[in-house]
């Protein structure tokens, strides 16, 4: 008996542990060409199925274009800000719209499949060639102010 | 008898509105928009070139500069335009001297252009192949902060069709110039504008910058400093030097918008901020104000 309440504990523990870590998954996204308007890069999502996966590799451009930059384009500083969390945070309604509400696609020119599924631990993983309507993206968050617009 | 009183005062409070209040016409309700700087794209001379006929000369410079002027209009900003200028420059009879970097300058000056992109545009003719080269350059038109630098490659191509490739070079690094420039406007409205305050003495003055003021008894350098210690916006501020005839602060922060009434706020405000200050310490000044620079002169 003394043994099973033992085990249930730790389970507990791990779980508690698990939930309060937060897990940052890797951006490997990288730049393949781009113009003045548009960029098209390389993406590799996961999710539960293909759909999830596709979805997952084109918001994660989404991710390093707001927060991070990308090397090698003409967006190589972040267009929001390097602090996710506090950004998203201040604009929580145009963030969950973006991302929950798949708004998103709407700055998706193409995502074309490279790669197969492929079965990875947490789910299935595919790789997308994904090309952004880059100046549709910046007068959209100028519109709603999440960034300000040129100038001061 | 408090009736005749009320209608009174009523009547100086009307009265009091229409001598101060806006403007009906002009009234926009408390709206604020900010105001935006002058931007000016104007093309690279080397000396003893001619900046009056360059451009008219060298179409690929004219390219390269309504290219770059096109990614400016692409995120919804107007430009000054250089040629207009310089056709306003040429009919005023502004120049007043030979020297090109006077004439530049004086362009700027007129034109009233807070930041000026400067473009050189670099062609390459090999055997394998040709190319265009440019060299963008942002400033801060009265203090020369950079703002960007950024070089452009069109990459080599069998062509002499050398407009197509200056369009290509600008094409390539516009974005990232534009960026940048973005992201120092937002270092300018977060910590504040670059201004310069000189302040010196006019022949006949009594005063010197060791004289001593005010109650503490304080030399006049010290008094200035202790002031722009709590007036710069965020205490930033940087003194060029002082002498005993002449203090320059090179660069002094004040903010974009007033912080208390969140109209726009400009060196003419804090000019006369420090009108204020030089009249309590018994000390009559003139001030001139030219761009982002104030001249005090101590009389």
């Amino acid at each position: 008996m003394k043994n099973i309440s033992l085990i249930i504990l730790t389970v507990f523990a791990v779980m508690a542990f698990n939930a309060c870590r937060t897990i940052y998954p890797s951006a490997e996204v990288n730049y393949i060409s781009g113009t003045e308007q548009t960029v098209t890069v390389r993406s590799v999502g996961i999710g539960i199925n293909e759909e999830k996966a596709l979805i997952n590799a084109e918001q994660k451009v989404f991710d390093v274009l707001f927060f991070r930059g990308l090397p090698q384009s003409n967006q190589k500083l972040p267009m929001v800000g390097s602090d996710e969390s506090a950004e998203k945070t201040k604009h929580k309604d145009y963030f969950n719209k973006f991302y929950d509400g798949k708004r998103h696609k709407t700055f998706v020119m193409s995502s074309i499949p490279v790669s197969g599924l492929t079965k990875v631990k947490g789910g299935k993983s595919i790789t997308v060639d994904v090309k952004i309507n880059l100046n549709a993206l910046r007068s959209d968050l100028e519109t709603f102010g999440v960034i300000r617009k040129f100038g001061y | 008898m408090s009736k005749i009183k009320f209608i009174a005062i009523a009547i100086l409070l009307s009265s009091l509105t229409a001598v101060f209040g806006q403007n009906k016409a002009t009234d926009s309700g408390g709206q604020v928009v900010t105001v935006q700087p002058k931007i000016m794209v104007i093309p690279y001379t080397k000396e003893g070139e001619d900046l009056r006929t360059i451009l008219e000369q060298d179409e690929n410079k004219r390219i390269a500069i309504a290219k770059i002027k096109e990614g400016f209009d692409s995120r919804g900003f107007t430009t000054v335009d250089f040629v207009a200028k310089l056709k306003a420059a040429k009919d005023n009879n502004i120049f007043t001297s030979d020297n090109q970097t006077d004439i530049k300058t004086q362009i700027v000056e007129m034109s009233g252009a807070d930041v000026y992109v400067q473009a050189e545009v670099i062609v390459e003719k090999g055997q394998s192949g040709n190319s265009v080269k440019i060299i963008l350059t942002a400033y801060e038109a009265s203090t020369g902060n950079s703002l960007s630098n950024k070089i452009g490659e069109s990459g080599r191509f069998y062509t002499d069709d050398f407009n197509k490739l200056a369009s290509k070079a600008v094409e390539s690094c516009i974005d990232d110039f534009l960026n940048v420039m973005q992201a120092k406007f937002t270092d300018i409205v977060n910590n504040g504008k670059s201004i310069i305050v000189d302040i010196s003495f006019s022949p006949e003055s009594e005063y010197r910058m060791s004289t001593e003021v005010g109650d503490d008894g304080l030399p006049l350098s010290d008094a200035i400093e202790i002031w722009m210690e709590e007036n710069a916006f965020k205490n930033n501020y940087h003194i060029q030097g002082t002498t005993d005839v002449k203090m320059i602060f090179d660069d002094v922060r004040i903010p974009l918008k007033d912080q208390s009434t969140g109209n726009n706020y400009n060196p003419n405000k804090f000019g006369l901020e420090m009108f204020k200050f030089f009249k309590k310490l018994g000390i009559t000044i003139g001030r001139d104000v030219k761009g982002s620079t104030i001249y005090i002169t101590i009389k």
